[in-house]
């Protein structure tokens, strides 16, 4: 079901300008547009010219990226579900929020279809679309150890910086360990959807996979908590980041990604209120 | 189960970033202080294996056996799992919000706002409930894989419940409907998942015994465990009105009117714990008093029967 992480790792190498511009710059970039899109009022009809203006802007950097199609629409996929699901209902329902509600169709079985939550469904489903659209940006673009390494340079405190850059290293390294266990079960026929197979047979086999991913796991921290310490490691240690100067590059970026949001906030607005107010 | 982005107004995320952060704030200081040596890069690679392990789909057939549910599938979340090897529910809550962070980054799982929320939900409700569950079954001397299944389900229902409610006050979905919808399939994937995890404690209690620590439940005083039950207490007696209460915030004239009937016989079991009681003239605070002491009182006979049981 899950795409493999390696692929994932593997979108992050291409050489682009997109690729190329800073990590803090791109975390920062997605957390304006996340935070803006999220604030956004939940029932406004103006709002999908900002949705889509945001959207529009980060799909014109995912396609300079030269991300693969196929790729991002996996991903997508892969998001979506439960979103999806509470958005679809959201039609039927009375939001607390409103007060008026205009019933636009009547469905057998007396369900109603009303104007009011078919706009908060749809906002709250645009607002999802657009920050997921922004992590996929930022986490194609580029790799999880820059991105860590990123975050430290923003002022992720150093405790959480340690988790996440030994955390990250890892996840590679049990990922494939994961990958020689399913071969050697597929090698030995083991199928979890056989149905000639006993069920507590299989669930005891899973069980066995997740304690020996889980030792596996463990006994790498031990190993690597004593080499770290071998090599002079304790409490005070911090995770070195190297400085890394912004480029002119990278502030265009981040001045182009402000200058959207400020588009989308001021013009947008007044565009429809000055005619409206003539 | 995690939350997207957008679906939670971001004051109300506000408030559940700052729950989450004070929380993993002293995990952190229970990984670095509390223990023997310092365990932060030992968790940061336990974190790696438990995201990894969370991608393993296990056949949903394997729980429920009914033909329509042969191509589903569920993972586990192992938040109990992670609490009960490592004798704290700290343990769980510097994993799973790791966890979340990478599941975020890497899969668009859940989202930047809301990713407080799920913390709270996943790491700390789960983690610490699923934990005490556990402890305080052990403690009335239930078997152990019996309060080990009861704690990874607790760890999954549980949260299940908390995010219909913070689902409901962000006005997104109804919370009986979301209760019941979100309980079930909680509670079926919690049935799968309390029988891994005493399945996956059992292999590791075998084959590297000195890593779980064992008869944890003598070390952790009843002082605490009766905090974490009050504490599970208020949280139910504050929201059981809520529950109870036919029409919520209007919410109950809804698309759902036609499973209306079926919801209310499906609700009923968790919520009549005091059935009709109210104190007259005092509307809901009246309910909510009326539930607080009678947990009150149920909680002061469980206590009494703890002290039996020990002299025993």
């Amino acid at each position: 079901m899950h795409i493999s992480l390696g692929e994932i790792e593997r979108e992050t190498y291409r050489k682009t300008p997109i690729h190329g511009i800073d990590g803090r710059i791109k975390i920062l970039m997605a957390l304006a547009i996340i935070v803006y899109a999220v604030a956004l009022p939940r029932m406004d009809t103006m709002n999908f010219m900002k949705f889509g203006l945001l959207e529009l802007y980060l799909i014109v950097l995912m396609l300079s990226a030269r991300l693969d199609f196929s790729y991002i629409a996996f991903r997508f996929a892969m998001a979506l579900p439960f979103g999806f699901g509470l958005a679809v209902f959201q039609p039927f329902l009375r939001q607390p929020f409103t007060t008026d509600f205009t019933v636009i169709y009547t469905l057998p079985m007396g369900l109603e279809i009303t104007r009011e939550g078919t706009l908060f469904g749809a906002i709250v489903f645009a607002k999802f679309i657009v920050c997921i659209t922004a992590v996929i940006l930022i986490s194609s673009t580029m790799s999880m150890s820059e991105l860590v390494a990123s975050a430290r340079r923003l002022g992720l405190p150093r405790e959480l910086a340690l988790l996440f850059t030994m955390m990250v290293r890892y996840i590679f390294v049990f990922w494939n360990i994961l990958g020689r266990i399913r071969t050697a079960q597929k090698t030995r026929c083991f199928d979890i959807w056989n149905k000639n197979v006993p069920r507590r047979w299989k669930l005891t086999q899973v069980g066995y996979t997740i304690s020996s991913l889980f030792i596996r796991s463990y006994e790498q921290g031990e190993r690597t908590y004593q080499s770290m310490l071998c090599r002079g490691y304790n409490a005070d240690a911090h995770v070195y980041v190297g400085k890394k100067k912004l480029g002119t590059v990278d502030f265009f970026f981040l001045i182009l990604t402000l200058g959207i949001i400020i588009l989308a906030q001021m013009y947008i607005t007044s565009l429809i209120v000055i005619p409206l107010s003539k | 189960m995690h939350i997207p982005d957008g679906y939670i107004p971001l004051d109300q995320a506000a408030i559940y970033w700052i729950i989450a952060l004070v929380f993993i704030a002293r995990s952190i200081k229970w990984a670095r202080k509390d223990m023997n040596e310092d365990m932060l890069p030992l968790l940061a690679v336990v974190a790696a294996g438990m995201f990894v392990l969370q991608t393993i789909n296990i056949a949903a057939s394997l729980l429920v056996p009914i033909p329509m549910m042969g191509g589903v599938s569920w993972h586990i979340v192992g938040a109990a799992l992670a609490a009960i090897i490592f004798a704290s529910p700290w343990a769980a809550v510097l994993l799973m919000t790791s966890v979340l962070a990478v599941q975020f980054i890497l899969f668009g799982d859940g989202g930047l706002t809301v990713m407080g929320a799920n913390i709270v939900n996943m790491g700390i409700i789960g983690g610490f409930m699923g934990y005490y569950t556990y402890i305080g079954l052990s403690k009335l001397s239930v078997k152990r894989p019996v309060a080990m299944f009861a704690g990874a389900w607790a760890s999954m229902i549980l949260p299940a419940i908390a995010l219909a409610f913070e689902l409901w006050l962000a006005g997104t979905f109804p919370l009986k409907q979301g209760v019941v919808l979100m309980g079930i399939f909680q509670g079926v994937a919690g049935i799968g998942e309390g029988m891994i995890t005493v399945i996956v404690f059992g292999a590791i209690a075998k084959a590297k015994p000195e890593i779980v620590m064992n008869g944890a439940h003598n070390k952790v005083s009843t002082a605490k465990v009766a905090a974490a039950c009050i504490i599970a207490f208020a949280g139910i007696a504050i929201a059981a009105p809520f529950l109870a209460s036919s029409n919520p915030d209007g919410l109950g004239q809804t698309a759902s009117m036609v499973i209306k009937n079926g919801i209310n016989s499906a609700v009923s079991p968790i919520t009549p714990i005091f059935p009709g009681y109210s104190i007259a003239g005092f509307g809901k605070t009246g309910e909510i008093a009326a539930i607080v002491i009678g947990l009150a009182v149920i909680l002061i006979l469980w206590l009494g029967i703890m002290k039996i049981l020990k002299k025993v």
